[in-house]
Formats: structure tokens, sequence, C-alpha cells
């Protein structure tokens, strides 16, 4: 039997091991063996499927925890092209859109600084009306929704209207 | 006593307009465009506009000393201005480190009044045009430390005695842990001089206006207390003591033939005691204002009263010459 790492010398040591019920061998050679400690073996296209059980659950979120931090590393704002790391830099927003761009990690900051996460205080009069507006109107679409799964066409027709009618308010403005 | 030891009232408010990236990141065609709308909001009836750009280097530094202008309005390299209005109580910031910071300055102890002039401007210019805000974070600004209310509420407040005794270093821990930052008479990085000092709330997120000037409130009434408890047990256990101090204060003032802004703002500052602890009359004085005569005497100021640079030893010249004519009337 060939050792399953090289593919080249005659497999000496014989590894079992049962993962999710299915018990499943290694066979290393010597030399392999002594190279490789069992998590890092190089295991070959056929043994796919026990590649995945083998790996460590630690392993799997350190990979997960890289590849997150890369994509952040690449987040950049369409509205003004600052990056987070541009942005860790220079301790400076580029736009309003930053904020969204960057939304996962503002809570933590703005816990360290503020020891709060949310605005408490005065909402622009014009932009609060507007704010309570779009609320109001996504609750009745919900509404809406509803009435149409329950087949109630008289309520939705209703709802509808109001709906259009508040939208037309909006873009008066 | 806390009118006079509190010298000044002040709010300022950051403010951004959603379509602009904000002036780290903005184009100088987007900066001239704010600037035109800006102009369109404050008429020139009541307002007077200064292009920070254009303006000559000694008058904008005036405005820095005089607390219409922040240092930073001066080092940035977009078109920026600013409005003041002309009734003298508040300064609109515009392409500073946001678009727009509103400031209102009121004298003594009303940060009631501060605030109303503030709001009275934000909700004027929000008529116009629409502001970076959202529901979860409030007014969003360039820097994650304003965010929120965007609101920085701020007192000037005279603190000699606590200076004098070493205590000054305590009360800025204390006050710090408590929320509240802590600096010199021009704003951040300065040292305080004349034994002024500004302190302002830190957090903007999750407070509402209120409660942070409600919260402020609590903390500078407690540093007015120390420094009231300390100028009676002064007052009580070295009277003579420190009525010799401040009347040398006042003859070193009256008679110097040079004077650096060091000693003039320490010897005010001295004075300004005698006074609110009616030591000496304020007749006796001129009936000046002091606070604004440690204004005058800041080096633009002097240097835009004779209309041109001085050497040092000229500035000091004419810095005790102010004074004097000042003191004596
Ligand atoms: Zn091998
Ligand atoms: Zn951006």
């Amino acid at each position: 039997m060939l050792c399953d790492r090289c593919n080249e010398n005659e497999a000496v040591i014989h590894i079992k091991k049962t993962l999710n019920g299915k018990s499943t061998e290694i066979h290393l050679c010597d030399q392999c063996a002594k190279e490789t400690k069992e998590n890092e073996i190089h295991i070959p296209v056929s043994f796919q499927d026990f590649l995945v059980g083998i790996m460590d659950l630690a392993v799997k979120e350190i990979i997960e925890e890289e590849k997150e931090n890369i994509k952040t590393k690449i987040i950049r704002c369409d509205k003004c092209g600052m990056t987070y790391e541009d942005f860790k830099k220079s301790g400076k927003f580029g736009c309003m859109e930053c904020y969204t761009t960057f939304e996962k990690k503002l809570p933590i900051v703005f816990k360290k600084l503020h020891g709060h996460t949310k605005h408490n205080g005065k909402v622009p009069v014009k932009l609060g009306k507007k704010i309570l507006q779009e609320e109001d109107i996504s609750v009745l679409k919900n509404e809406l929704r509803k009435a149409i799964l329950k087949e109630e066409f008289e309520m939705a027709a209703e709802l509808r209207d109001r709906i259009k009618q508040m939208q037309k308010g909006e873009n008066h403005e | 006593m806390n009118d006079a030891i509190i010298v000044s009232s002040r709010v300022r408010l950051a403010r951004n307009i959603s379509k602009y990236p904000f002036p780290n990141r903005l184009k100088n065609e987007d900066a001239q465009q704010i600037l035109k709308q800006m102009q369109i909001i404050f008429a020139k009836k009541e307002y007077n506009y200064i292009d920070i750009k254009s303006n000559p280097n000694i008058d904008n530094l005036v405005l820095v000393e005089n607390h219409v202008i922040s240092v930073e309005m001066l080092k940035s390299e977009i078109d920026r201005a600013v409005f003041v209005d002309k009734n003298d109580t508040s300064s609109i910031m515009i392409n500073e480190e946001d678009h727009i910071r509103i400031q209102s300055i009121v004298r003594g102890n009303n940060m009631e009044n501060a605030f109303k002039y503030a709001t009275n401007i934000d909700d004027k210019i929000e008529k116009k045009l629409e502001y970076a805000y959202n529901k979860e974070y409030g007014y969003l600004t360039a820097c994650p430390t304003n965010v929120g209310t965007a609101m920085r509420a701020s007192y000037m407040i005279h603190l000699p005695t606590l200076e004098v005794t070493n205590q000054i270093k305590n009360a800025v821990t204390f006050l710090g842990k408590l929320g509240v930052t802590v600096r010199g008479m021009h704003g951040e990085g300065t040292e305080a001089k004349g034994s002024m000092y500004q302190v302002s709330n830190q957090v903007t997120l999750g407070q509402s206006e209120t409660e942070i000037i409600e919260r402020l409130n609590d903390v500078v009434a407690q540093i007015i207390n120390q420094e009231i408890k300390l100028r009676n047990k002064i007052y009580n256990e070295q009277k003579l003591k420190l009525t010799d101090e401040i009347y040398r204060a006042y003859g070193t003032l009256t008679n110097a033939k040079l004077i650096s802004v060091k000693e003039a703002m320490l010897l005010l500052s001295y004075l300004k005691l005698g006074v609110d602890m009616e030591i000496i009359e304020k007749t006796f004085i001129n009936n000046i204002d002091i606070f604004s005569l440690m204004t005058k005497i800041q080096k633009a100021n002097i240097e835009k009263s004779v209309g041109r640079k001085l050497q040092i030893t000229e500035r000091d010249e004419y810095r005790a010459n102010m004074i004097q004519k000042e003191l004596r009337g």
C-alpha cells in the first residue's frame, strides 16, 4: 500500500479514525509520518469527504476570520473611495456612506468612545418627518402583504391606495 | 459669584450635507458649491462673510484669538469661510472638519441661550438642505468622536485658587472620569493661561442634548464649589497676603514698561480674582471687563491694533501701554 501523502513510498503507519460514525484510515510512510502532525496531513483528492471531518473546528474558524479580515481591508466606500484601513489610519470618515460601508465595525468603535451605540438626541424637523413617513409606509406594505396572503383583496386594495397616496405626498416635498 | 467664575458659555454643533463627501474627501468645486449655498441662507444683512483663503493672515489669527474660528480652520486646503452674526453671538464655519460648524458663545453662565441660538441656526439651515443624518447614529460627522448629537457644550471658567494651590491637576483628573474634557483658553492642546479653563462634554452619542448639558452643569457646579471653598478659606486665613498680591498685580500692570503675554495673563487673573472677591472695587480698575482685555493683549490682536508685525520687545511695550490706558482710563 502506498503512502496517502506522497504516493511514492510504502505506507508503514496506519491511523484509524472514526468521524461522524464513519471509520476511515490514513496510511503514511515513515518519513511523512515524521514530517507531519496528523492535522496537517495533506490529504489526496480521493479523501475529500473525510477532509471536512478531520479539519479541526478551530482551524476552520481561524480561516473564516482571516477571510473576513481580508474582506474588510478591501471594503471600500462607493461614494468617497475610503477603505477601512484609510479610516483606521486617519480616524475620519470620508462621507456619510462610510457609516453604512463600515457598519459592522462601528458598534465597537462607538462603544469605546461614547459608551453607547445609538443616537438618543435631536431629530431634524424635515428629515424626521421623512423618516417617520418611510416607517409608516413600510408598516403598511407589510400589512398589504399579509392581506394578499389571506386573500382579503378589498383590504389589500385599500392599503395599496393609502401607500400610493403617502408616496405621492413624499415626492411633493 | 458663579457668574464671575463662569466667563462664557458655548455650544458648537457639527453638521454635514448628505450630498457631498466630508471636507477631508471634498473636491474644491464642491467646497465652492457649498459656500454658495450657505451665502443664500446667511444674508449679508445679518451676517458678515469672511473668506478665510483671501482674508489677511493677521486677521485670521485675530479670529482664532477671539474664538470666532478654530485653529484647524487655518490649516485646511479647500475653500472655506466663516459667517459672523452681526450681533456677535454666533459664527458658522464652513468646510472645517465638517461642512458646517455652528457656534454660539454667550458671556457668563448662560448655556440656555447659547443652545437656543445655535439651535435656531441649525433649524434655519435644515429647511434649505438635507443633512447627513440617520436614525441609528444621529448626525453623521467626519470624526467618530462627534457623531450623534454632534454637540459640544463648553464653559470657560476662571479657577485661580485651584491653580495656585496645585489642586487643578486633581480637578482635571476628576473631571475626566466624569466624561468632561478640560483644555486651556485657546482650545485643544493649549495650556491654560490666566487660569482660564474650557470644560466640555466628551460623549455625543447616546445622550440627548439636554442630558449632555445637565450632566456638564452638574460637574461644573462641583468644580466651582471647590473654587469657592478655596477662595473663602484663603480669604479667612490669609486675607492680608491675598490683598497684597492683588495690589502688587495692579501695581505692575499699571506701571510696567514691558510686559509679556504670560505675565500679563497671570496678573490680570489676580486682578479679576480681586474684583470678584470684592477686595478691590470695579471702579478702581475703571470698570473694565478683564476677560475682554485678556483677549485684546494676545499677539495677533496687538499687531492688528498697531497695524503691522512687531518685534517681541515692541509688542511687550505696546501691550504694557494698552493695559495702562485701559486700567487708568
Ligand atoms: Zn509518504
Ligand atoms: Zn465614504
